[in-house]
């Protein structure tokens, strides 16, 4: 621990040193970025100042400025749908004018997730996958998960999130995805598991999800991936957003499933005077408010959801509030502050009545309830130090309060998570490198856990090499040292290398190979409870965190065919005509990986105690291929996504697959836009899971076939959304004895004034 | 271009509507008329007790001839239980059963009870087996061949066999 406390010590030394030795004089570079074709001013547009960590964002004039310490500078401006533009900077000009073409190219946004700092994604070395802005609102969703199932890669079961096979079902104990929140930690202290209601939807400006181990800068929990959500930043004008939707649930395709007389299509059916007020459905209500006071954006949200639920002891209210604030602190400092604040009051399923009554619950547990308080305050400092030196202060608190109203269970938890973290960036020639300290401390107040600590220290670093215009290279790690209650102690140390290769202008190779961990979290170790038939008793001797080796390599390829100005005929050259009148571009994307876990965590059966408890299994593997394809046809006027991931999870121990695994997953979709309407449609298909921890034996388990058909139309400074979600009304289960959404209706009204 | 889209609008929606639909998946309990397995009448003496979790019927591999000890009889049913039944509405006096199960030799139908206590597959007990009228030393065992329903397997279930402190599973004789 000495050694330890005298590591932080020195690194923090070299900071100051660092910080005092590179403070220099500013000037500044200024600009506009406007498109080239009208002459209109580009809003955020990523203009960055190469070789260092300098860079902007244009604002609502299309204008940017930089402070900086040069007397020649090259600069670059980025944006989506654009070809990126680069001029030369000297001390004394005015302003460079940057007139930004528009391409057909399909482009991702700039990510930072891969590496803790901007980067185009053909330049990182692990898969990432982008969930817009738009793949968000035209789908509608009440919580974010339900958007990101539609990319093949990933899967939701009761909130916890599952990359590429990674996780099963515990019982939401213990994720191996990590999800973080413009880069904050977002996952419980207790159980470590995700909460997705302290994220409103509307304000999420985007998903980065990131397949593979991050461990070596990420830690524990990042053991099989991380899942970024980018909330939008406040805007220079001020703008008021507001959505409202209602649902309806139709009837399960079975009459002897139909548990109540309050399906309003069945009230329809039997003639009977509707009543909407009691009919099963769900209504929400999202207002947003942005604007600048004085030299700081303001955003603030609130939101409201409530739900009867579609089955017994589905009902639920939720209100979620968030307020960020950003303002520049001095020419070269910029301060980040967000709050949030979720109330949760739901019914509880831990399992259906029977097969013949999926929708109800046994009696003794109607009227079960769960009571949510979540709280959290996120703070980020950045500061640039010189052009090669930037430094991100971070601290965060994140409390989740919860307890249990069952018949049988008044279990209940009061868990903080309060860590700091402080990231210094340095670019110099060749060498990007990132290096940090991270701290978390969890503790909890509770019945079920008793009263507990866990907490982490880690120092990480990471350059990442610019070999040749072709080649890149990446090389770091990072050491945690875990402590957990009075109980154990651990280390750990998580290297990561990769390597990006490009031969051509569009196409990058990439290959990685790191190394992750998850410790337990202190559900895993101390949960003492019984509930509908279950009991679960702690397991002090779980005292390794469970670790694994991620290899992965795959080619991204980006092509467009632009129209040519001659006007083929089919009968002259049918394929060059096809090409001219689609004018196609698309994004293939192709890995090939494979895990392989040691000490891995799960739940399993002790007789000898006579109940659940979560234990160190031995080795298993994970590998599999997964292909991703984009397309863009028409001038937008078809897009059309696939995604197939195919998986070979093994418990290595047994030979079979790990439980709730999926072997073929396929996700396919399209959108039509025709002027201002659009419809589209998401297909998902995962194939029966296999193996299921074996208590219920005589359960049916089934393929997974959804479809969910959309549409939209914009008028003025609204649009209203017409969506059925499970369009075929197909019954499935995602673990024992819980039937995933009936078929349900529901019209959205978004507007921005 | 406005000529192409109900061409490509048929293209694109054709693949959708064929390829997405497939049924409803999960249903109900298949019914004795489509499915493959074992129906019978389940009569209940004795008084249901308070402390019934639920109860249901069981089609096992094998007997647990021998084993008398709870773990391993745990571990027993664990490996060889091949069909559980939905739940028995609780304070029937009579039941009339189906129970779904592949083509196969079974040697133990057999109605189990489980206790309310919160423990899943813990403390579960025998109310009564299938026996043929001719032996009641040993259950009987059933042969469902390929797409029959064996009709007739009927049990009594007798739930003072609850007021005999036997170990797990307890064997219950006609």
């Amino acid at each position: 621990m000495k050694n330890i406390a005298a590591v932080i010590i020195t690194f923090l030394l070299f900071f100051s040193t660092m910080l005092k030795a590179e403070h220099q004089s500013t000037g500044l570079i200024r600009g506009v970025v406007k498109d080239k074709k009208t002459g209109e001013p580009l809003i955020g547009v990523n203009v960055i100042v190469k070789g260092t960590v300098l860079g902007a964002s244009t604002d609502k004039n299309g204008r940017f400025s930089i402070p900086v310490s040069l007397k020649k500078a090259v600069v670059e401006a980025s944006m989506i749908g654009y070809i990126k533009s680069v001029r030369v900077w000297e001390k004394g000009q005015k302003e460079i004018v940057f007139k930004l073409k528009q391409t057909a190219l399909l482009q991702e946004p700039l990510i930072v997730t891969a590496t803790k700092s901007k980067k185009y994604i053909e330049n990182s070395p692990v898969s990432i996958e982008v969930v817009k802005r738009r793949d968000i609102e035209k789908r509608n969703p009440v919580t974010i998960d339900e958007v990101l199932t539609t990319t093949s890669s990933v899967r939701v079961i009761d909130g916890q999130l599952d990359v590429r096979g990674s996780t099963g079902f515990n019982w939401s104990a213990g994720s191996r995805v990590l999800l973080l929140v413009d880069g904050h930690p977002m996952i419980s202290g207790d159980a470590g598991s995700i909460n997705w209601d302290l994220i409103p939807v509307d304000e999420v400006d985007r998903v980065e999800i990131m397949k593979g181990a991050g461990s070596a800068l990420y830690g524990s929990n990042a053991m099989a991936g991380v899942v970024n959500v980018i909330t939008k930043e406040p805007s220079d004008v001020s703008k008021t957003r507001i959505k409202t939707y209602l649902g309806i649930y139709d009837e399960p395709a079975y009459e002897t499933w139909v548990w109540t007389g309050r399906f309003l299509p069945g009230m329809i059916k039997r003639g009977e005077n509707i009543n909407l007020k009691s009919a099963l459905g769900f209504k929400g209500v999202d207002i947003t408010h942005t604007r600048h006071i004085g030299k700081a954006g303001v955003l603030l949200s609130f939101g409201q959801k409530q739900s009867t639920g579609y089955q017994q002891n589905g009902d639920f209210v939720k209100y979620n509030a968030l307020l960020k604030v950003k303002m520049p602190v001095g020419q070269r400092g910029h301060l980040e502050i967000s709050g949030q604040l979720a109330n949760n009051n739901h019914s509880d399923i831990i399992q259906w009545k029977s097969q013949n009554s999926p929708l109800e619950v046994p009696e003794d547990e109607l009227g079960n309830r769960v009571i949510y308080k979540k709280k959290s305050l996120f703070a980020t400092y950045k500061y640039l130090v010189s052009k090669k030196w930037a430094l991100t202060g971070k601290a965060q608190w994140y409390r989740c309060d919860w307890e249990n109203f069952f018949s049988d269970n008044r279990d209940y938890a009061v868990t903080d998570r309060t860590g700091f973290e402080v990231q210094a960036d340095y670019v110099s020639g060749a060498h990007s490198v990132t290096t940090g300290i991270e701290g978390t401390y969890y503790k909890t107040n509770s019945l079920i856990y008793g009263n507990r600590f866990v907490y982490d220290l880690a120092l990480y670093a990471e350059d990442e090499i610019a070999v040749s215009k072709r080649i890149r290279a990446i090389i770091g790690t990072r050491y945690d040292y875990h402590v957990i209650d009075v109980i154990s102690q651990d280390q750990q140390i998580s290297p990561r290398t990769g390597l990006i290769f490009k031969p051509w202008k569009y196409t990058s190779l990439r290959a990685s190979v790191g190394h992750g961990f998850r410790a337990p979290s202190i559900a895993e170790v101390f949960a003492n409870t019984s509930v509908s038939g279950f009991r679960v008793v702690g397991n002090p001797d779980l005292n390794k965190a469970e670790r694994s080796w991620n290899f992965e390599t795959g080619i991204r390829q980006t092509m467009a065919f632009p129209a040519t100005c001659s006007d083929t005929k089919f009968s002259a050259n049918p394929f060059k005509w096809f090409l001219q009148k689609a004018n196609p571009a698309f994004i293939l994307d192709l890995s090939v990986f494979w895990m392989r876990y040691k000490n891995m965590i799960d739940v399993t059966m002790n007789p000898e105690k006579q109940a659940f408890q979560f234990v160190n299994l031995g080795k298993a593997r994970n590998s599999g291929v997964e292909v991703l394809l984009k397309t863009v046809l028409f001038d937008n006027f078809l897009s059309t996504n696939l995604g197939y991931t195919y998986l070979d999870p093994k418990d290595l121990e047994t030979g079979k697959m790990l439980n709730y695994r999926s072997r073929h997953r396929l996700t396919a979709g399209f959108d039509v836009n025709i002027n201002n309407f659009s419809f589209g449609m998401d297909y998902k298909y995962a194939s029966r899971i296999e193996e299921v921890v074996n208590i219920y034996n005589s359960d049916e388990r089934v393929p997974v076939y959804v479809t969910d058909f959309r549409s939209g139309y914009k008028f003025s400074h609204f649009r209203i959304n017409f969506d059925i979600k499970n369009l075929f009304n197909y019954h499935y289960v995602l673990r024992q004895r819980y039937l995933e959404p009936v078929r349900h209706f529901v019209i959205t009204l978004r507007g921005e004034l | 271009m406005n000529k192409l889209i109900p061409v490509f609008l048929f293209i694109i929606l054709s693949p959708f509507l064929f390829t997405c639909y497939n049924g409803h998946g999960l249903s109900p309990f298949v019914s004795e008329m489509n499915g493959t397995g074992i129906k019978g009448h389940i009569t209940f003496t004795g008084k249901w007790p308070d402390s019934t979790k639920e109860v249901r019927v069981a089609v096992l591999d094998k007997y647990p001839e021998g084993i008398s000890d709870p773990d391993s009889l745990m571990g027993f049913v664990l490996n060889n239980l091949i069909a559980l039944s939905d739940t028995i509405p609780r304070f029937v006096n009579e039941y009339d059963y189906f129970i779904t199960a592949e083509e196969g030799f079974y040697e133990w139908v057999v109605v189990v009870w489980f206790p309310d206590i919160p423990l899943y597959l813990f403390g579960v007990r025998e109310l009564g087996a299938y026996y043929s009228s001719t032996d009641d030393t040993k259950p009987c065992p059933v042969y469902i061949s390929k797409g029959s329903v064996i009709s007739g397997i009927d049990i009594t279930a007798d739930f003072k066999n609850l007021e005999n402190n036997a170990p797990f599973f307890k064997r219950n004789k006609k």
